[in-house]
C-alpha cells in the first residue's frame, strides 16, 4: 500500500504546484512540530495523509509517516531489549548471591572436626569470605580440627597457594588443627615445581583419610 | 586464532587462564603442561590486576623453527617498567628488591608469581611500550633442554 502511494505521489509530482504560499506554510509549520516531537523522543504523532492525490507534499507526509512508524517500532524494540537485560543483571546479581553464600559451606562431619569443601576459583574476597565463615564456625562449634578439602580446585596458582596458607594459619591461631585435603597429583606437582612451600601445613591425601586421622586422634585422647 | 583477554580485577585472571588452557588443550599438550601454562597465564593477568593498573593478556599459538609448536603468553599493561626483571623473577623479591613482609602482607602474595612464570616456560623476557609494558612468555609443546 506504502508503495502505491509513493508511486502515486512520484506521477503528482510532474503536475504544477497546486499549494499558495499560506498552505505552505501551514504544513511545513506541522513538519517542524513532528520534527521537535521526534527531538523530545515522542514519536506518536502523525502527518495527516487527506492532501489529495496531486498534492506535492504528499510523498514527504508519507515518508514522513513512515519513519515515525519505524521509530516507534525501534523504540518499542530497545525499550523490550532494556527490559530484557535489566532482568537479566538481576539474575546475575541474585545467582551471585546465592554463589557467595554456597561458596562457604562449613560442615560439621563428626564432633569437633570440621570441613570446607572449596570448589571452583579462588579470589581475594572470596578467600576473606571463607576465613571468615570458617573461622566464625571453629568459635562457635569449639572444633578443634578442620580439614579444608581442595578436591574442586583444578589449579593452584602461587596466590590461591598463599590464600590457603593464610586460612590455615588463622585457623591455628585460634588453636585449633587446619589439615589441606584432596590435593591432587598435577597440583602437587605444580606446587613443587612452582617452588611453593606450604608451610608448615599439613596435608592428608583425602577427605576420608583426614577424618580417620582426626577421630583416631580424639578416641585416644578419650582413653588416656 | 588469537584471544585476547582485558584485565582489571583479579577474576578477569580466570577467564585468561581459562582461554590459554583451552588453547593448550587443543594444541596437544599434555595435562600437566596445560595446568603449568594456567599457572603462568594466571600470574601474569594476576600481576596486572594486582599492582593496580589496566592491561590485557593475549595468547596465541607460535611456531618455532628449531622448537616447533607453542603457546605464546603476552601480557601487556599501562604500569611503570621494570627496574630489574631478573631481580623480580626470583622468589620473594620484586623488580627493587626483596619484598618486605608488610608488602607480603598487604598484597596477599607470595611474591613467587614471576619466578613460577620463569618455570613454566621456556622464554621469558620484556619490553617497554608506549603504555606501559609488555611482558612476553613461551611455552614450547616440546620444552628445549634447559641449562
Amino acid at each position: 500500500m506504502n508503495d502505491e502511494s509513493i508511486e502515486d505521489g512520484g506521477r503528482a509530482s510532474t503536475a504544477p504546484l497546486p499549494v499558495g504560499t499560506t498552505d505552505l506554510d501551514a504544513r511545513v509549520d506541522e513538519l517542524a512540530r513532528i520534527v521537535s516531537d521526534v527531538a523530545r523522543g515522542d514519536y506518536s504523532a502523525r502527518l495527516p495523509t487527506e492532501l489529495g492525490e496531486g498534492h506535492a507534499l504528499l510523498r514527504l507526509y508519507t515518508g514522513v509517516n513512515e519513519m515515525m512508524e519505524a521509530l516507534s517500532a525501534q523504540e518499542q524494540r530497545n525499550f523490550d531489549h532494556h527490559r530484557q537485560l535489566e532482568e537479566k543483571l538481576a539474575t546475575i546479581d541474585q545467582q551471585r548471591d546465592a554463589i557467595r553464600e554456597l561458596s562457604t559451606p562449613v560442615m560439621e562431619v563428626w564432633e569437633g572436626i570440621l570441613c570446607l569443601p572449596v570448589v571452583g576459583l579462588m579470589d581475594s574476597s572470596r578467600s576473606a569470605d571463607m576465613t571468615d565463615a570458617l573461622l566464625r564456625a571453629v568459635v562457635s562449634t569449639r572444633a578443634r580440627c578442620t580439614i579444608i578439602d581442595i578436591t574442586g580446585i583444578e589449579v593452584m596458582d602461587t596466590s590461591t597457594a598463599d590464600h590457603f596458607i593464610r586460612m590455615a594459619k588463622a585457623v591455628q591461631l585460634l588453636g585449633a588443627a587446619c589439615v589441606l585435603t584432596g590435593l591432587n597429583p598435577q597440583i602437587a606437582q605444580t606446587l613443587v615445581h612452582m617452588g611453593v612451600d606450604l608451610e608448615g601445613l599439613v596435608t592428608h591425601r583425602s577427605l576420608r583419610d583426614a577424618l580417620q586421622h582426626f577421630v583416631g586422634q580424639r578416641r585416644s585422647a578419650r582413653l588416656r | 586464532m588469537v584471544r585476547r583477554h582485558r584485565v582489571g580485577h583479579t577474576a578477569d585472571a580466570f577467564a585468561a587462564r581459562r582461554a590459554a588452557m583451552d588453547l593448550a588443550r587443543e594444541l596437544g599438550f599434555d595435562r600437566l603442561a596445560c595446568i603449568e601454562i594456567a599457572i603462568a597465564t594466571t600470574e601474569l593477568a594476576v600481576n596486572i590486576a594486582k599492582y593496580g593498573v589496566r592491561g590485557e593478556i593475549v595468547v596465541d599459538t607460535i611456531t618455532h623453527p628449531r622448537h616447533g609448536v607453542g603457546i605464546v603468553i603476552v601480557a601487556s599493561d599501562c604500569g611503570p617498567p621494570f627496574h630489574d626483571f631478573e631481580l623480580a623473577k626470583q622468589d620473594g623479591f620484586d623488580d627493587e628488591g626483596p619484598l618486605s613482609p608488610l608488602w607480603v602482607l598487604d598484597r596477599h602474595g607470595l611474591g613467587k608469581g614471576l619466578g613460577a612464570v620463569a618455570r613454566f616456560t621456556d622464554e621469558l623476557g620484556w619490553e617497554p611500550t608506549t603504555e606501559g609494558k609488555r611482558v612476553r612468555a613461551v611455552r614450547y609443546k616440546k620444552r628445549p633442554t634447559r641449562g
